[in-house]
């Protein structure tokens, strides 16, 4: 058994940074990561960051304030507005510091930290380090991490959270490069796990984003909140989704459809393309179901007005991915775009300094939902969320780490799992079913993106879900073909594959259930809003016959809700 | 489309004696990776393969390989590219882990060992250092890189050298260096001027032909060169 | 005053390879276009190694090459990562070998000097 006082399981931003704060306070932290940090999904981050610091001229008298209604609409009011205050308050210090810490963000020509427009602000708010933001800022705190010399079990997967009588005593870990299982037992444990979009087919996320992190959680006990929010990105590539940032259309790309017509014009008659991303992704759809796309799939996204050099210089990434994965390159022809999979509003349920339904169970970033972006994350968001949240949680874990009386004798539990597991494990390798995992996999992404995905309605969604039922119990006959332990990517995937099934059957049940349409989740049964009767969060709690659902009330401080028009 | 042939490097340390090349006939597809095809074997035809993989956009470096007689990163080299067979192995002169998983402890101990962080004595102001453009854009081909060690496999001072800092850790050290806000000059140049450091760059550029990111590691390993012995002459 | 290590060598190298192109440069020219001694003759040498000028420059000469020599040597069996007291030692055995061949090439250079 490996002791720690605070584990991070995580090595993205929101992971990182919660180490670095709880390192900071002397504590004997570890953090544990599925892949090398900097592999981990924030590396993949593209447009930006957003804090009001009011850099740009036309932004001069941004605020705080401002960035919070921006957020709270965007949020289709279902964010928890006092949380939301705390996000967009930090937000200047946050990135500051990041930038303290060497993060190379653009530059404006005084110098100081440059910042674009992005969907649905109303100035431009949003920091960025060209269109590699997420690069930047990872391997900034990751080399933060190493000037604190964190410790970091990389290339182990966290495969189940041990909790008892309400009380978070340790994780269990995969070794993927021997294959072994070992305990991790803990004061503290913080999850920053990522998203789960890997869910979903034409995702945008890293393949290794499988919402492993809130699966573990939610079969330990705690609930998901709000999961059936899944935000797609109305950019990205036609060919194999990877994101073409939003940063393109804030520096000015037009969206175009095959009459050769802005078409956002009929949807967003003042954002245009710089509406938010749950509007802006659904008239993207409607214009290629209605027959206004091209090859009945994509619509161009133009850039060639801006010029060659406005592109070299802001969006470098964006024209390496157009012709590395389209075969295009923007700055003489048009890229192929078409909404995908982005983001998952929902996650484990917490507060505004993480903390979750078990004493000395944290969680931040993606994984979390604390909920500052409620139905539709705008742009630039989350970001923030992760270095917001990420440090708001270390503060509170190491707190909580050194105000305990004294530790728990967790030994006895964390042993009893590591056997379970480690049973689970061998009954795995040593099933001879008939169901190959991968297929499972695909026909899960499928069905969720053809039914659960843009557009929404009762019938499908129940169909989805008999479906996804389906795929559990046929995952129960699963055959893994190599029964080696070392570096057995098929067992890691397999074990990843149930708690996927998960994760689509909470959303598919929050989905059925929410009998309106806000942001993100729009029903063509159900097409307006209902503040009275679903203004709150759902939440999801395991049992062994599926969720059990239960809602709660948002917060709301000062903005009331009103219509969103953009 | 045509088939295609899969060659890859196949070692399992647990049981295989020595490496070995296994062949998978595949079927192509336009536009298909090497990553991709990968995933094919693995879920389809052989779940031993293990590889690394994570964003598929040619950003996180976990999939750099040596395909077809180069550094390439699996995710963004097209089958198309490279013809009907494919050759895949590891990263080499690296331990193999396994297949075309390799030990990339050494690179990243290296890496670190430069400081590879903004290194200042002086508080930082309230607001944000300020930065000309210009001194932003002087570091911006430096700070893309994704760590994927194509780098340190490629140098002939790193296979003879097991102790030479390599051409990433050099070149991020002078990325730190080259930086207006960075104050660790002379703490970075006494880690990095010394036998195991800089002086064992031969600027044989294999680091520069091997980067998929394409950036001129030889160019700023020579910076770093030059900004050490104009320190000896009293420069600054 | 400062723990880089090997910055003069490297600069010695660069240095003493510019030296050197110089250096060879006036060699050579002064064998065959200006040479006092007329000829590979016994007698032409002997002639030639009486003039101060062209000792000075020969002595430079071996000076030089020796250094950019087995500075070089040097180089090539460092990039072998040996251990930093083998280093040491390596740098002290060259540093003998070339003063030693350098004491010897001195003598052979003014040997007509005294004549
Ligand atoms: C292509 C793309 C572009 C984006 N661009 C922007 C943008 O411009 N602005 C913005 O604000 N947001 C953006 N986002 C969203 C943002 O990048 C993510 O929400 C954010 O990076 C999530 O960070 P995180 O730290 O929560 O998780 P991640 O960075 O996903 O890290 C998760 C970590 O958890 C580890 N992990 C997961 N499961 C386990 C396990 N079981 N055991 C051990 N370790 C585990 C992984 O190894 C990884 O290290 C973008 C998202 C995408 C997909």
């Amino acid at each position: 058994m490996i002791y720690h006082q605070v584990v991070v399981v995580g090595g993205g931003l929101a992971g990182l940074r919660a180490a670095i704060q709880a390192v900071e306070t002397q504590l004997d932290v570890a953090v544990i990561s599925r892949v090398h940090p900097v592999r981990s999904h924030s590396v993949a981050a593209q447009g930006g960051i957003n804090a009001a610091l009011g850099n740009a001229p036309e932004g001069a008298d941004d605020s705080p304030e401002k960035h919070a209604f921006d957020t709270i609409k965007g949020s289709d009011y279902l964010a928890d507005q006092d949380a939301v205050e705390i996000m967009t308050r930090e937000a200047p210090e946050r990135v500051i510091e990041m930038e303290h810490w060497g993060c190379p963000f653009s530059r404006t020509d005084e110098g100081r930290i440059a910042q674009r427009p992005f969907g649905g602000a109303g100035y431009p708010r949003t920091c960025y380090a060209s269109d590699k933001t997420g690069h930047a800022l990872l391997h900034t705190v990751y080399q933060q991490c190493l000037k604190q010399d964190v410790k970091v079990y990389e290339e182990w997967s966290v495969v189940r959270l041990v909790i008892e009588d309400g009380e978070c005593l340790g994780v269990i870990a995969l070794n993927l490069v021997t294959g072994e299982l070992e305990a991790f037992q803990a004061e503290a444990v913080i999850f920053g796990t990522g998203g789960a979009g890997r869910v979903y087919n034409n995702s945008s996320n890293n393949i290794i984003n499988t919402g492993s992190g809130m699966a573990i959680a939610y079969k330990a006990g705690i609930p998901l909140k709000d999961l059936e929010f899944v935000q797609f990105h109305p950019t990205t590539l036609a060919t194999n989704n990877v994101l073409v940032t939003e940063g393109a259309r804030g520096e000015g790309g037009y969206l175009v459809n095959n009459k050769g017509e802005r078409f956002m014009k009929r949807y967003a008659p003042n954002a245009m393309e710089l509406g938010p991303r749950d509007i802006v992704a659904r008239s993207i759809q409607t214009e290629i179901n209605e027959g206004r796309g091209f090859e009945g799939r994509y619509v161009h996204l133009d850039l060639r007005h801006l010029g060659r050099e406005r592109i070299l210089e802001r969006l470098p990434a964006i024209r390496d991915i157009a012709i590395s994965f389209a075969g295009v390159d923007p700055i003489s022809e048009p890229i192929p775009v078409q909404p995908g999979q982005h983001y998952f509003m929902g996650g484990i349920d917490c507060n505004s300094d993480g903390e979750t339904r078990a004493t000395g169970f944290f969680a931040a970033g993606e994984c979390a939902c604390v909920s500052v972006h409620g139905a539709n994350r705008l742009g630039g968001n989350s970001l923030l969320e992760t270095i917001v949240f990420g440090k708001r949680a270390g503060d509170k874990a190491a707190a909580y780490v050194k105000g305990k009386e004294k530790t728990r004798a967790g030994g006895k539990a964390l042993a009893a799992a590591l056997r379970e597991t480690e049973a689970e494990i061998d009954q795995l390798l040593g099933a001879d079913g008939e169901e190959n995992p991968a297929d499972l996999r695909d026909e899960m992404r499928r069905v969720m993106f053809e039914k659960v995905g843009l557009f929404r309605e009762e019938k499908q969604m129940k169909e989805a879900l008999e479906k996804i039922r389906e795929l559990k119990d046929r995952a129960k006959r699963i055959r893994i073909s190599y029964k080696g332990r070392r570096y057995n990517l098929d067992l890691a995937c397999s074990l990843e594959l149930e708690g996927m099934l998960l994760m689509a059957e909470v959303i598919c049940c929050g989905a059925i259930e929410r009998k309106e349409s806000r942001g993100s989740h729009y029903r063509v049964d159900y097409r307006e809003r209902d503040d009275e009767n679903w203004l709150k969060h759902t939440l999801a709690y395991y049992t062994p016959d599926g969720p059990r659902l239960d809602f709660k009330e948002v917060t709301i401080t000062k903005y009331e809700p009103q219509a969103r028009r953009y | 489309m045509q088939k295609i042939t899969l060659n890859v490097y196949r070692f399992d340390p647990d049981l295989d004696q020595e490496p070995y090349w296994k062949s998978y006939e595949l079927p192509g597809r336009e536009g298909v990776t090497v990553l991709e095809v990968l995933f094919e074997v693995l879920e389809h035809h052989d779940g031993s393969l293990a590889f690394r993989y994570s964003c598929r956009e040619a950003i996180c470096g976990a999939c750099a390989m040596y395909i077809n007689g180069s550094h390439r990163l699996a995710c963004k080299t097209q089958v198309s590219h490279l013809g009907r067979v494919l050759w895949v192995s590891p990263l080499p002169h690296m331990r193999v882990i396994k297949d075309l998983v390799v030990d990339m402890d050494p690179f990243f101990e290296k890496y670190k060992l430069i400081k590879p962080y903004l290194l200042s004595n002086s508080k930082p102001p309230e607001k944000e250092r300020y930065q000309s453009p210009d001194e932003r854009r002087y570091i911006d081909e430096m700070i893309s890189c994704i760590l994927c060690g194509s780098c340190y496999s490629s140098c002939p001072s790193v296979w003879t050298g097991e102790h030479y800092l390599g051409p990433a850790a050099l070149m991020w050290a002078y990325r730190f260096t080259a930086d207006g806000r960075d104050e660790g000059d002379a703490e970075r140049l006494n880690l990095t001027a010394q036998e195991g450091g800089l002086w064992r760059c031969h600027t044989i550029f294999n680091c520069t032909e091997a980067c998929p990111k394409n950036i001129n590691l030889t160019h700023s390993i020579q910076q770093l060169k030059k900004k050490a012995a104009a320190r000896v002459l009293g420069g600054k | 005053m400062n723990g880089m290590k090997g910055v003069w060598a490297w600069l010695g190298q660069r240095v003493s390879g510019v030296v050197l192109v110089f250096l060879l440069g006036i060699h050579l020219w002064v064998l065959h276009f200006v040479d006092p001694g007329a000829g590979v003759v016994f007698q032409g040498v002997a002639i030639r190694l009486r003039s101060v000028f062209f000792i000075v420059v020969d002595l430079a000469l071996l000076a030089f090459s020796l250094y950019h020599g087995l500075n070089g040597l040097r180089t090539v069996i460092l990039d072998y990562s040996i251990s930093e007291k083998a280093a040491r030692k390596l740098t002290w055995v060259l540093t003998a070998v070339g003063v030693a061949a350098f004491v010897y090439g001195a003598l052979g250079l003014m040997a007509f000097l005294s004549v």
